[in-house]
């Protein structure tokens, strides 16, 4: 699927917190932007010092939703989200798509592990919803860690969908502040702990997205216990 | 013994050489790399921040987080001049159409010193 180039108008937004809102856009004029679920498209933004500013965010929506949902976090200092915090319905942002090899064609036969942390969430939530809409009876694991429990985004659907489906399991993590260091798990000693020093079992396939060095050091820690390189896929934003 | 460090092989004003596998004209870009970074994108001193920074345009619809390949380039000469390639830029590479033994991202590859890259025609979603 070559990427398209296109306008998205926003239809509507879903405030999660202050600083997390989900922006839901139709694309315009018809055209269609056919993904896989789990990747991403590429926002060109009429703001910084040589516009356009290139943005590129997951999207959390299944390609036969609608509308293609994105989930934005205000960065502090950050202009590209700065702006697309001043959006309202209506409004129209030129994009690109889609692009990404966060994806899943066909479900792994074994247990499936998505790793989320914030917003990470976003193509997680899209490909697992796939992944169990496939059927199977492998095991499917979704960690997802974020400051509080209003940053858990789809925290009502995924964990509906754990209730539904008896092979899937979903675990947040709350990462907020005021826990003491060490006093709860975070992905960086979870993840390690449940699936390298916890068993010998090495083909568990991995997905994970989040912001920052976290996900470089648990790919590493994947990788080096013995996991499969193509089986520990991963996001870093 | 004559050890040859990094520095030997580095450039006060290193120059990337920009050519076009679609034919474009090719383009020259000069730059200092105390600079760096010369725009949002990218490594600080990368291909894709040099050439952001000197209004030569390449493709990088991840933003230059290596979360794409569309900022693919073939090195043609100068590959010593360019930084390592780590682990997150193979897996991306990976899945490059048109992939070569000479491939980077523009987004990763750091410039130490004189190159010259092709921007291949076509580039897909991934």
């Amino acid at each position: 699927m070559p990427a398209e180039r296109c306008q998205g108008v926003l239809e509507r937004l879903h405030e999660w917190t202050p600083r997390t809102r989900s922006l839901f856009l139709r694309i315009a004029d018809g055209a269609r932007m056919p993904f896989r679920p789990g990747q991403f498209i590429s926002l060109e933004l009429p703001v910084g010092e040589r516009p356009p500013l290139v943005r590129p965010y997951s999207i959390a929506s299944d390609p036969d939703d609608p509308l293609v949902e994105l989930c934005v976090d205000l960065v502090p200092g950050g202009i590209g989200s700065a702006y697309l915090f001043t959006l309202g319905a209506g409004d129209r942002l030129p994009l690109k798509g889609p692009f990404g090899s966060l994806t899943v064609d066909t479900p792994p036969a074994a247990e499936s592990v998505f790793v989320a942390g914030g917003t990470g969430i976003a193509p997680i939530r899209a490909i697992v919803r796939r992944v169990l809409a496939g059927g199977g009876d492998h095991p499917v694991h979704v960690l997802h860690s974020a400051a509080s429990e209003e940053d858990l985004l789809f925290r009502d659907e995924l964990a509906a969908l754990a209730r539904a489906h008896s092979r899937c399991a979903w675990e947040p993590i709350l990462e907020g502040a005021g826990a003491a260091p060490g006093e709860h798990p975070t992905l960086e000693t979870l993840v390690p702990d449940r699936y390298v020093q916890g068993d010998t079992d090495r083909t568990r396939h991995f997905w994970i997205c989040a912001v920052g060095d976290v996900v470089r050091r648990l790919r590493e820690a994947l990788r080096a216990a013995g996991y499969e390189r193509r089986a520990v896929r991963y996001e870093q934003w | 013994m004559v050890q040859v460090t990094a520095s030997d092989t580095t450039s006060p004003m290193p120059k990337i050489r920009v050519t076009y596998e679609s034919g474009e004209p090719e383009r020259t870009v000069e730059f200092s790399p105390t600079e760096a970074p010369f725009s949002h994108d990218g490594q600080p001193g990368s291909i894709l921040d040099v050439l952001l920074g000197h209004k030569v345009h390449l493709e990088h619809a991840c933003g230059g987080k290596c979360a794409c390949t569309t900022c693919h380039v073939i090195v043609k000469e100068g590959e010593e001049n360019l930084s390592e390639m780590r682990d997150d830029e193979m897996d991306r590479l990976d899945t490059a159409p048109g992939l070569t033994m000479h491939s980077r991202l523009g987004c990763q590859a750091v410039v130490k010193g004189d190159v010259t890259i092709v921007i291949p025609k076509f580039h897909a979603n991934s």
